[in-house]
């Protein structure tokens, strides 16, 4: 008995120094730094979703704008199932009047194991979280993104299985950065990009797939549909407003753009496509200047023409009040925020 | 399901607590079910396969209990075999058996057409058949213990090969939990992980980026023998680390298996090599394949007839020579129809019958050189020189044919230009740069590894460390245990996107 | 008996008288090549037949081991 109680005390001693070396080599995806000071304690939104909320929309410009405040809850290629399970988390701790959801992710179901990964990093380990661990699959040959490799799913209970080889980066004193170098400036949950890229060909704003070309879904995939209505219920459930947007995006098809707007009509819901002649006509997006990448992500200049265009829409649609002119510590703090913001845009 | 895997060590656990927790008597039932399920949950419906060669060894075997027919023997041989053949190689011959299966509607199994451990359990299949034919073996009358014998689950995968008369008796006796079979079999397994993890998976390394590289001068002479040591040490520490998982976990489970390692780098001899290498094999091919040949009839006959013309010794040469030319037939086909494994199996051949043919004169060479022999640089000549030996012969059948594996010999004789080292771009630190496809660090763990790894085979030699360990203090102990289990987990090179499987388990 | 078993050894292998371990096929004292030699050395002597599965480490442990053998085949 003396021994077996040796041998349990032994392996909790194990498990313990795996357990830390699993936090101390687990790399920093997280954004939630940002909301520090409680500077997003009752936001007015959140916007949820995949990189086209975190390289798109900069809460700082609507700030600027309308005085609302919010912040942003995405991950790289966020399916709908992730997007469902980190809303969840973050009601826990905060309750915005909106919720604006990015339709990027209604292209595909599981998407890319590698990405979802980092989305599953970022959340504590609990029941909700084994709920998604279980339920997470990997997308068939006849969606747009086809996981190259069979994921093994202890990658995302113990993340020291794919992580553990970073004990190089305390080497060379990467080990906070590695997986952060593209975030490295962020506001709000926003990752403000500087570069600048130019399509070498001229895509056109919503084509046909036809005219696009390849094989990607033309309807909304099963487990965005699944997904839509469980975050709706979700929201209800916590009298949240629930707004479906789609910011511009070279990859966006018009048989998504109908899809999507079939679906909208089908769950009640306002569905802001940015794609549209209309809205594209007042962003007057500069192709040569305004991308940070070939996936359509908007560099800090583009981020803000379209952050302009979604603080117009809430003036104009949502009823959040203007948080500004009373000089109190949080208007000083946004304040600071999108003067930090400026500061970085001008260096 | 890979036996370095966390899902392994899961399954062991489960089969481990269960089968103390149940009654002596229904042990080896439980051990039988976790034998079919691990197959099962690896090679999905070919569990029909070995069940099937169970039946057929079962039914013969009762059969020879009461008549032995020389006929009959060879059926169940052609079966067997036949059976190996099938599911081996079929495949290959156009779209052969995985489009016959397509046809009648397993797609899903055709794509793992051939059931692991396939060459493993038709040997031991044959070697039981063989036995109860030769009456050194009793025929098992329990059907059930008989595919117990077949698919134990730790030795499904890379052996070792078993042997009835070994284990049988151990497999179906009651076991009781014992804390020393349960702790020595985990630090087995724990070192065997360590083994593969962390040092062969680094040498995989650098034999690779030296093979694939050849065609780059950078690579030439002094590289081809550099990759020589990693490739031998790689494939060394890849399959005796799995054989160190496959005898941990039948320690946990209090079964002893034969060894199947035994520092075979060290050999002075090809002879002595293939006794310190794959033990289970080679002492396999010589019980079934050698001496069934030269002990058969007509051989005796010859070497009688022979004998009285050129002499007794000439005679037995030439049937000991025979006899060796179908061991490794028989070897390069049990591993693969191919010409590397044929020519792979013929080096092997020409070098031991060269040692069998010249045996007298290099007798009477130890003789005369006595003091020479005994010499150290003289013995340490002769294991550098059956290193690299051995290691041409298993080099060969990793080529993808005979020309890339001649070519790759003869790069040996080019002097090579070009740097192995590389530079990180933009980079000048050395932390960046990598020499023979490794990085600084992983160069400098593979190093410490590999220090570590010979202090604690040379105390091997003298002693088990693990009785070692558990004479020390338990805080000394549960140090270097610890360490170990970090090691592992933080050097080892697996996860990401590709855990390098087994070298030996095509096989 | 045991002379002239001992006796038809050393014509195969003198290095036989003078092993003194317990396990000769083992200890590699007689290779597969002399195994031959005795085998056919012993069946000319005594007239019996030695097979394949008579071929084994037991067996062929010491020459008292082979004078067993030799007499249960008689």
């Amino acid at each position: 008995m003396k021994k077996f109680a040796r041998a349990v005390c032994f392996c909790l001693i194990a498990v313990l120094l795996l357990a830390l070396l699993n936090r101390i080599l687990m790399p920093d995806t997280d954004f939630s730094a940002d909301l520090k000071g409680g500077v997003a304690d009752e936001p007015d939104y959140i916007m949820l979703g995949t990189s086209n909320v975190f390289y798109n929309v900069n809460p700082l410009v609507i700030w600027d704008e309308t005085g609302y405040t919010g912040y942003n809850v995405s991950s790289e290629q966020a399916p709908l199932i992730i997007s469902y399970y980190e809303l969840k988390n973050e009601l826990k701790k905060r309750k915005p009047k909106t919720v604006f959801l990015d339709c990027g992710a209604f292209e595909y179901n599981y998407g890319i194991p590698s990405f979802n990964q980092l989305s599953l990093d970022k959340m504590p380990l609990n029941m909700d979280k084994l709920r998604l661990i279980s339920e997470l699959g990997e997308d068939d040959e006849n969606n747009q993104i086809k996981a190259k490799n069979e994921y093994s799913k202890i990658n995302y209970l113990i993340p020291l299985y794919k992580f553990h080889e970073r004990w190089k980066d305390i080497l060379d004193g990467t080990l906070k950065s590695r997986y952060h170098d593209k975030y490295e400036h962020t506001f709000m949950g926003y990752v403000a990009e500087k570069s600048v890229f130019v399509y070498e060909k001229q895509y056109k704003w919503l084509p046909t797939l036809k005219e696009f070309g390849g094989t990607y879904l033309t309807e909304v995939s099963d487990l965005g549909r699944e997904y839509l209505s469980k975050i709706r219920t979700l929201c209800e459930e916590n009298g949240i407003e629930l707004v479906l947007f789609k910011t511009p995006s070279k990859g966006w098809i018009r048989e998504m753009h109908e899809a999507v707007t079939e679906l909208a009509k089908e769950e009640g819901l306002s569905f802001l496509d940015m794609n549209s002649e209309a809205v594209l006509e007042e962003l007057q997006i500069d192709e040569n200047k305004d991308f940070a990448d070939s996936s359509s992500h908007f560099n800090i200049y583009g981020a803000e023409k379209v952050s302009r265009y979604l603080a117009a829409y809430m003036k104009q649609n949502c009823s959040f009040t203007d948080k500004r002119g009373h000089k109190d510590p949080l208007e000083t703090a946004w304040d600071q925020m999108y003067q930090e913001y400026l500061d970085y845009k001008e260096n | 399901m890979s036996l370095v895997s966390l899902y392994f060590l899961l399954f062991l656990a489960v089969v481990t607590l269960v089968y103390y927790l149940l009654p002596g008597k229904v042990q080896w039932v439980w051990l039988l079910l976790a034998g079919l399920a691990f197959y099962a949950l690896c090679s999905y419906g070919l569990l029909i396969v070995p069940v099937l060669d169970a039946v057929i060894v079962y039914f013969f075997g009762k059969y020879f209990e009461t008549k032995k027919q020389k006929l009959l023997m060879l059926i169940e041989l052609i079966l067997l075999f036949g059976i190996l053949i099938l599911l081996k190689y079929a495949g290959r011959i156009g779209a052969g058996w995985s489009g016959f299966l397509k046809g009648f509607g397993f797609g899903q199994i055709a794509a793992y057409a051939v059931p692991i451990g396939l060459s493993y359990f038709t040997i031991m299949a044959v070697a039981y058949s063989v036995d109860v034919f030769r009456g050194t073996v009793q025929a098992e009358k329990n059907f059930a213990r008989l595919l117990l014998f077949l698919t134990f689950f730790p030795v499904m995968t890379q052996g070792p090969i078993l042997r009835y008369d070994e284990v049988s008796k151990q497999l179906v006796t009651p076991h009781r939990f014992s804390y020393q079979n349960l702790t020595f079999g985990v630090q087995r397994i724990l070192w065997g992980f360590f083994k593969k993890l962390v040092i062969s998976e680094r040498l995989a390394v650098v034999s690779m980026t030296i093979t694939e590289g050849w065609g780059s001068s950078a690579y030439s002479g002094i590289w081809v023998i550099a990759s020589f040591f990693a490739f031998s040490f790689r494939l060394y520490m890849d399959f005796s680390g799995c054989i160190d998982i496959v005898i941990g976990t039948a320690e946990i489970l209090g079964i002893r298996l034969p060894e199947n390692f035994n520092h075979s780098y060290l050999s002075r001899t090809i002879p002595e090599f293939w006794r310190r290498w794959h033990i289970t094999l080679g002492t396999w091919l010589k019980d079934y394949v050698m001496y069934s040949i030269t002990m058969s009839r007509p051989a005796k006959q010859f070497a009688k007839k022979a004998g009285k013309k050129i002499g007794r010794k000439a005679a037995a040469t030439i049937v000991t020579c025979i006899g060796i030319l179908f061991v490794w037939l028989v070897y390069a086909l049990w591993h693969d129809i191919s010409a590397v494994f044929l020519v792979s199996g013929a080096f092997y051949a020409a070098i031991i019958i060269l040692g069998t043919v010249f045996d007298p004169l290099i007798k009477k060479f130890r003789k005369r050189f006595a003091s020479l022999v005994e010499s150290i640089p003289y013995k340490v000549f002769m294991t550098v020189r059956t290193l690299i030996l051995s290691t041409i012969g298993a080099f060969f059948v990793f080529m993808p044919t005979v020309k890339d594996g001649a070519a790759y010999l003869a790069a040996i004789f080019k002097a090579p230009t070009g740097a192995v080292m590389q530079m990180a771009k933009g980079n000048s630190s050395l932390l960046g740069a990598t020499f023979l496809g490794l990085d600084l660090p992983d160069m400098i763990i593979l190093v410490l590894a590999f220090v570590f790894w010979i202090v604690v085979s040379r105390l091997d030699a003298k002693k088990d460390p693990r009785v070692r360990l558990s004479e020390m203090n338990i805080a000394v102990r549960w140090i270097i245990l610890l360490l170990l289990v970090l090691v592992v987990v933080l050097f080892g090179k697996y996860g990401g996107f590709d855990t390098g499987s087994f070298v030996y388990q095509a096989f | 008996m045991r002379e002239k078993v001992l006796a038809l050894l050393l014509e195969v292998n003198e290095e036989i008288g003078d092993y003194e371990g317990s396990s000769m096929l083992e200890d590699e004292v007689i290779t597969s090549l002399e195994v031959i030699e005795i085998v056919s050395a012993l069946e000319d002597e005594f007239g019996i037949t030695i097979s394949a599965k008579n071929i084994s480490k037991e067996n062929f442990a010491t020459v008292d081991s082979i004078c067993n053998m030799v007499e249960s085949l008689q």
